[in-house]
């Protein structure tokens, strides 16, 4: 008999509560024939952004995302592939590929979480960012000097294109674009909905600025994981793939649902898009240094591990229509795979 | 989950309460001993370890201390009374004239605070003392300065719409616009319900003559409001004019008190210092009961208890009214012992998805529940607005006292609530204005 | 000997308020350079949020809960209390001080062992681009709550007054 509390910072509007968690917790329940239960505490009742992994770690829940952006001190192998974060510019190759390093291709990665206590499952990257703008900002000489709110690998993408990073927390966003404090936000197209953000800016420029990588989204601490039998555990190993695919899907749909809400899409002028990609590449250096100087040694060689296996994804993963063919690409490629004693 | 245990947790708490642990610790021991028995000792070990710290750091709160600097230096530098001394030659012979000053000018101070214990902690600075002063008795003054701090989150700016429009996924302008009717409707029934009091019993504050003033004391007077004024419009203009968010404007805020007082040659070293050193007391006395009313949170979420309440109340209506009427019953029950942003995290997630069943407007439902939320902050044993007043004022008035006074504007709190169930377009005449 | 020890419980206390009350200060003066160096310059200050957020909260939030001891200003419920017979009083009154005093306990125990593993990682958030350090502020939980502590140890045996019999506007009363 086996108890497994989820607890989630998001709410429950957010495309992954009903979308991918919920149902996982159902079928581990369904799969396991009642030896599993599962408890599901969401909107951040008991876990916030910045202390899910604490919370795995004392087992204060079983199983939580843990938001490596908010942890670059505890998981610096995790912050190096969210400080290159500007190459996941597909939600399906980023989400496969971070997947696969996760379960099989970079030990470092994994061990870092299970010195938190936890046993990772499955992983994930939001579709790629774009610019959300009160203007419609076309070229690089229209976003000389705009005033941009960014956070993580954006600010340097905000930089390089002529205009000011500033920082402001997500709930001040709104207000901020509001009163032409700030132009632009980078961010996901479904803020314009959760955030209420299409009340006040109505122009989505598609600059593919990356996705916020996490790398552990599906998880079990991992004394729990230890004392399970392989029954059980078999169970988890089962009905994750299923889950990471649902997952990536609900944010896929979610953002062609806002999509089709009427807003001004824009496609950026080549210069625009060349000067964040260009920066994008250069920031790839500097994740390697900042994650040198944090104790990773071999920093470079996994990210030239990385870089490949992203790649190999976005070649797998160009067919891919549905949550179903995602999922059983995942289980061939990724869950077949899995050691005997993991 | 044991939603039992959730129950007896609020028993021990009564216990606690009765050995005069101080509030923030009662709520924290609780909260420990409760994970412990449900998760083990390191859950509940890390909620300590994590929890006190990861709350207060935190940017938008920030708000707090600098609203408390802005009401401690303005008493300080005499303002105050300056402001007093205008409003009693202008309303002060009305029946509970300063009690009535008090509502309205805590409406306008709404406009430039984000929450309610801010406007709470500015108005038990301003007025109450010059209400003590006349003669008022202590109950009314300070009930009236408590409750007209719920106002702070009804006007916008407001923390808790934002964080309302975010989970319910409606818009968040539309949903700051609509407090707005609201919240003027308060600051009347506030303002009635003292001239009615006053009216009834003339010994709650005693009538100050009417006397025919000259044109200079009129001038007078407003010169003596007029930095008031520029404050205001400071705060709010620099927040709608771009050039400050609503949390910066509180700090900002600091800055223009200090410039008016500077040149009003006003405040003297000594001033500024005690207004520092009690803004850092009353600062950490109201966020270490913030930090207990948040474990408890976490560790009532566990034992499924608000869930249990919510579903056992949801079984009885499907009238949206009725619907609404429960609701309200349940944030008051619950309010009572907890933070409104505690209440309202443990709750959506159930509430949101019957509203959205039953077909209710989720403008309309979140302003009735946020009034709910501001209620919360009034009622014993956990009321953080009157915890707030007792740590502004000190030793003057007991705690008892204050909560005494409160209570006569619950009653009244009761009507507004009543008047926006019976009449929605209270709420959504504004916010249709936006379409 | 008790006004040593009165002594040595108060200079903790005074001087991590005036912390506190340097962090207050400082939180106003960094808000308004951040507002007049946007509006001027057109320019973020480095760290504004993290700083404020990560230290000048932290600090006005822990270090002055000693002060507020001392001078009664712990918020507690007297209410209550009330249905409690005067002659047993002196009896719930230390109970609840011993609980308070554990809970206090428990709570820099815990601020120990965070601050220590918070320390060990050198832990830090990013600013715009760049890190800002956490843990230092860490140590102020430990701080604030030690001298919390020390106040609370001096007024174990005596008590405090309940606020109904305080004279009105009681300084430090320790
Ligand atoms: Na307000
Ligand atoms: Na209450």
């Amino acid at each position: 008999q086996t108890s497994y509390v989820y607890g989630d910072f998001a709410s429950p509007s957010e495309p992954r509560t009903e979308g991918s968690v919920k149902p996982w917790l159902q079928a581990l329940e369904d799969a396991s024939n009642g030896t599993i239960t599962t408890d599901y505490i969401g909107a951040g009742a008991v876990v916030t952004a910045r202390n899910t992994l604490q919370s795995l770690t004392d087992g204060l829940v079983d199983g939580a995302l843990v938001a490596a952006i908010y942890q670059p001190s505890e998981l610096p192998v995790s912050a190096l592939l969210v400080n290159i974060g500007a190459q996941m510019t597909d939600t399906l190759a980023s989400t496969g590929a971070l997947t696969e390093a996760l379960m099989l291709g970079c030990p470092e990665c994994r061990t870092e979480l299970e010195n938190y206590n936890v046993q990772t499952l499955g992983s994930w990257a939001m579709p790629s960012y774009s610019l959300l703008c009160r203007e419609p900002i076309q070229s690089l000489a229209d976003a000389q000097g705009l005033r941009i709110r960014a956070s993580g690998h954006m600010v340097t993408l905000a930089q390089a294109i002529g205009a000011t990073p500033i920082n402001l927390t997500i709930t001040e966003t709104f207000e901020a674009l509001q009163r032409n404090q700030a132009d632009c936000t980078f961010g996901s197209i479904v803020w314009l909905d959760s955030l209420s953000l299409g009340d006040v800016v109505r122009n989505i420029v598609r600059v593919d600025a990356g996705a916020v990588v996490t790398t552990s989204m599906f998880n079990v601490r991992r004394d729990l994981w230890q004392e399970m039998d392989e029954a059980t555990r078999q169970v988890f190993l089962d009905t994750v793939p299923t889950a990471v695919a649902n997952n990536a899907f609900a944010y896929i749909e979610a953002d062609e649902r806002v999509l089709a809400e009427g807003y001004t899409v824009v496609t950026p002028d080549a210069d625009l898009a060349e000067a964040i990609r260009a920066q994008a590449e250069q920031d790839i250096a500097s994740a390697v240094a900042v994650a040198q100087a944090a104790g990773v040694a071999n920093a470079q060689e996994i990210v030239d591990n990385f870089l490949p296996l992203y790649q190999r994804w976005y070649d797998l993963t160009r067919g891919v229509e549905t949550a179903e063919a995602f999922e059983e690409l995942l289980r061939t490629e990724v869950y077949a795979h899995i050691p005997a004693d993991f | 989950m044991n939603p039992e245990l959730g129950f007896y947790s609020l028993g021990a708490l009564m216990v606690l309460l009765v050995l005069r642990v101080p509030i923030g610790l009662a709520l924290t021991a609780v909260a420990f001993v409760g994970l412990y028995l449900l998760r083990g000792f390191n859950p509940a070990f890390g909620v300590l370890k994590a929890t006190p710290f990861e709350f207060v750091a935190h940017w938008t709160l920030s708000a707090v201390p600098m609203f408390v600097l802005i009401g401690a230096i303005a008493a300080h530098s005499g303002m105050v009374g300056r402001i007093f001394r205008a409003l009693k030659l202008w309303v002060g012979w009305l029946p509970g004239g300063l009690a009535i000053a008090t509502s309205f000018a805590g409406a306008g101070f709404a406009a430039m605070s984000g929450s309610s214990l801010a406007t709470t902690a500015a108005m038990g600075r301003i007025a109450v003392p010059e209400m003590l002063k006349e003669g008022y008795q202590p109950a009314l003054a300070t009930g009236v300065a408590t409750a007209v701090g719920t106002i702070g989150a009804l006007i916008p700016p407001s923390i808790i719409m934002v964080i309302y429009a975010t989970f319910a996924e409606v818009s968040a302008s539309k949903m700051l616009i609509a407090g707005v009717i609201p919240g003027i409707l308060t600051a009347i029934a506030y303002a009635s319900l003292v001239a009615i009091r006053c009216l009834i019993n003339p010994d709650l504050a005693p009538v100050i003559a009417r006397r025919q003033a000259e044109r200079r004391e009129h001038l007078r007077g407003f010169l003596d409001v007029l930095p008031v004024l520029i404050l205001a419009l400071g705060i709010t203009g620099s927040i709608y004019a771009g050039i400050a968010t609503s949390t910066e404007a509180a700090g900002f805020g600091v800055l223009l008190t200090l410039i008016i007082v500077m040149a009003q040659r006003v405040l003297s070293w000594r001033g500024l210092r005690d207004s520092i050193y009690e803004t850092t007391v009353t600062t950490a006395s109201i966020f270490l009961i913030a930090i207990g009313a948040a474990m408890m949170t976490q560790f009532l979420a566990f034992t499924g208890m608000p869930r249990v309440l919510s579903g056992a109340i949801m079984g009885i209506t499907a009238d949206p009214v009725g619907i609404m009427l429960i609701c309200c019953l349940l944030y008051l029950i619950l309010g009572c012992f907890l933070d409104p942003m505690g209440v309202m995290l443990l709750t959506l997630p159930i509430i949101l998805p019957i509203i959205d069943n039953a077909g209710i407007n989720p403008i309309w439902a979140g302003v009735i529940l946020v009034k709910m939320l501001e209620v919360g902050l009034l009622t014993p044993p956990v009321g953080l607005n009157c915890f707030v007043m007792k740590s502004t004022l000190g030793g003057q008035v007991s705690l008892g006292t204050i909560i005494r006074g409160t209570s006569w504007f619950l009653t009244v709190e009761a009507v507004v609530v009543a008047l926006m169930l019976a009449f929605p377009q209270i709420i959504l005449f504004l916010p249709s204005l936006m379409d | 000997m008790m006004k040593h020890l009165l002594a040595v419980a108060i200079l903790p206390s005074r001087l991590s308020t005036t912390l506190g009350a340097i962090s207050i200060s400082a939180m106003a003066l960094h808000i308004s350079a951040e507002v007049l160096s946007r509006l001027i310059w057109g320019q973020s200050l480095f760290g504004t949020i993290e700083i404020i957020s990560y230290y000048y909260m932290v600090a006005a939030s822990f270090l002055p809960l000693a002060s507020a001891q001392l001078q009664g200003q712990m918020i507690s419920t007297d209410v209550f209390a009330k249905i409690v017979p005067a002659r047993l009083r002196p009896v719930t009154d230390f109970l609840g001080r011993l609980v308070s005093l554990a809970t206090c306990g428990m709570l820099i125990w815990a601020a120990w062992a965070q601050a220590l593993s918070k320390t060990r990682v050198n832990e830090a958030i990013s600013g715009l681009g760049a890190p800002v350090l956490v843990w230092p502020s860490r140590w102020m939980l430990v701080i604030g709550l030690g001298a919390l502590l020390l106040a609370q140890l001096i007024q174990l045996p005596r008590g405090i007054a309940s606020d109904e019999d305080a004279p009105p506007g009681t300084g430090e009363r320790g």
